[in-house]
């Protein structure tokens, strides 16, 4: 029997690479390899019964507002108040601007949810600034395009949000257990680029002359960015001391942009139209892999295609650190062809059994894939931050964006052998 | 073509602009009454899920044309103009397919809940209309894939064109 979930699996990789839509694949061919296993009426009502039993989770809630939430910020003008106090008080290092740039994207993506959104907003502003100011474009488009990716691993998190849905782990644990990670892969991203202003000042350009600024505006310009700060304790606190729900979260979150938005007069009914829009087309992308994922993964485990895989990996006697290094070659190597989402659909319902049997922890495990996952996002071919940033910084070839984010992909991967030595890293806050 | 694209766009407009913000404003009222009197609105939480399930199925047709589904396009620049127009019309005929399926099957499912009269837990409404939302949903969608199939223009040209 498991000889078709094999070629389930072919077929799903063979229509994924022709170009047919993820979540469409999966539906489709969860519903052919179901309807193998059994028959074709049992196949087709687990279609409609999919559709209803995750498309009615009060869990899924959660994320169209999230998205909304950030689509929303997107449109406020926030994210260029956040990149101006994050220079005032950080321009002095070397690399000022660069460590500038990093703080204020974990800024952003403390109050957004996507990693895309967070290059794309922080890139329009940074870039051109850090040109003024003559920095190498291969350190500040690779830069910009790495530091986006914190959007996924900082809560609120659309990334953590369908790990948790696919694995039944807890949101707000998830969430929470973000957080360390998020704020220290900041902090290394900064000395990389504090470290290489060292090693090369021609790299960061001209330093930014913060003694000009006078300190009430330095001031004033931390008063600003208080807002953010606001809605992130709120939520994160809320969630942190049980008081609500990850859903409750996201709507209190809403609201209280919603209510800044209204006392600044800084949204236009045409910008929350265009965040709605987003938010509700997103989210339907998202149901459609989930969906298909769930049918996908019935097929799987009938056909004992994902007991066959795990049995095999278990009887290699690996050990919970040779487990890791396998999966994140595994990742990084599929970051070269897939997006996040496509990924982790077709690993964690085959991966996740294995890592608890090896005794990992599951919200260990979420925030390790969502770290391993990001990479991917700035590897060719498809590094879609990479894209992102081109848009905005069109004569940087991209090539160049490329290469510019091999520091930071070292980054990344020392701090994924960090939290693998020290697990406490990512679990303290949950414990 | 035209009708139903806007078919689709009103689907999307009640998606978009009245689902999603009655969620808000429900989920709002819930959390608010729930810490400042300890009164929650008991049936919030399944009205809320209902709506987003209505939301989901209302944009699906929309999703489909606006091209929002993620696919990985690694391959797509090495693939000639020809083998590109035969994958197009792959994607669209297995919309098509999914959705005959899902419209069959909720005619199938909306006969067995008719008869058993099954209802959600709270609200007491009863599931044959989420399965006739689903239903247009996935009908309307059915329709544009089957109108882009019997198109004779060029999807790739077309779609290289929106871009």
């Amino acid at each position: 029997m498991s000889i078709l979930g094999y070629l389930g699996f072919l077929a799903l990789l063979v229509l994924i690479a022709l170009g047919v839509p993820i979540g469409l694949t999966l539906f489709m061919v969860g519903l052919a390899g179901l309807s193998l296993v059994g028959n074709f009426s049992t196949a087709m009502t687990q279609s409609t019964i999919a559709f209803w039993s995750e498309g009615s989770k009060f869990i899924l809630v959660a994320l169209p507002f999230y998205i909304l939430m950030g689509n929303l910020i997107y449109h406020m003008g926030i994210a260029r108040r956040l990149f101006t106090a994050a220079s005032y008080w950080l321009g002095w290092l070397p690399g000022g601007l660069g460590v500038a740039s990093v703080f204020a994207t974990a800024g952003f993506s403390a109050i957004s949810g996507s990693s895309t959104a967070s290059a794309r907003t922080m890139g329009a502003i940074v870039i051109p600034e850090m040109r003024r100011h003559n920095y190498n474009m291969r350190l500040a488009t690779g830069l910009m395009s790495s530091a986006g990716t914190l959007g996924m691993l900082i809560p609120p998190s659309i990334v953590l949000i369908f790990y948790g849905l696919m694995t039944e782990t807890s949101i707000g644990k998830l969430f929470i257990a973000g957080i360390i990670p998020g704020m220290l892969v900041a902090l290394i991203f900064s000395t990389f680029v504090v470290g290489m202003a060292l090693l090369d000042p021609r790299k960061a350009g001209r330093g930014m002359d913060v003694s000009a600024v006078p300190l009430k505006e330095r001031i004033l310009s931390l008063l600003s960015v208080f807002p953010v700060l606001l809605i992130f304790g709120v939520i994160f606190g809320g969630l942190y001391f049980g008081i609500f729900t990850p859903t409750e979260g996201a709507i209190i979150g809403v609201v209280a942009v919603l209510a800044y938005a209204a006392a600044t007069r800084s949204l236009t009914f045409k910008a929350i139209r265009e965040s709605l829009a987003d938010a509700s087309l997103i989210t339907v992308m998202l149901f459609l892999i989930i969906v298909g994922g769930t049918l996908f993964t019935r097929f799987l485990v009938q056909t004992g295609f994902i007991a066959s895989i795990s049995n095999f990996i278990i009887a290699l006697e690996l050990s919970y650190v040779q487990f890791i290094i396998i999966i994140t070659i595994l990742y990084l190597v599929l970051g070269c062809l897939l997006d996040t989402f496509g990924m982790m659909i077709l690993t964690v319902p085959v991966l996740f059994p294995i890592a608890l049997q090896l005794g990992i922890d599951p919200v260990w495990f979420g925030i390790y894939v969502v770290l391993v996952a990001e990479i991917g996002l700035v590897t060719p071919p498809v590094g879609v931050n990479v894209f992102v940033i081109k848009t905005v910084a069109r004569d940087v070839p991209l090539g160049e964006i490329f290469r510019g984010s091999i520091p930071f992909i070292i980054a990344m991967l020392l701090f994924v052998a960090l939290m693998t030595a020290f697990p406490e890293i990512v679990l303290y806050l949950v414990r | 073509m035209k009708a139903l694209r806007a078919i689709a766009s009103i689907m999307f407009a009640l998606s978009a602009y009245v689902c999603l913000p009655v969620i808000l404003v429900l989920l709002t009222a819930d959390v608010s009454l729930r810490y400042l009197f300890n009164a929650p609105l008991r049936w919030g939480q399944e009205l809320a899920s209902i709506l987003l399930f209505l939301s989901v199925v209302l944009a699906l047709p929309h999703s489909w044309i606006s091209r929002i589904h993620i696919s990985a396009d690694f391959l797509k620049a090495l693939l000639s103009f020809r083998v590109r127009e035969v994958v197009a019309r792959l994607t669209w005929l297995l919309v098509l397919v999914m959705a005959v399926i899902i419209v069959w099957q909720c005619w199938r499912d909306a006969q067995f809940m008719l008869m058993i009269n099954e209802s959600t837990p709270e609200l007491f409404v009863p599931l044959v209309y989420m399965r006739g939302a689903l239903a247009l949903g996935a009908g309307v969608s059915g329709v544009i894939a089957l109108a882009k199939l019997l198109s004779r223009t060029s999807l790739v040209a077309e779609e290289e064109a929106s871009l």
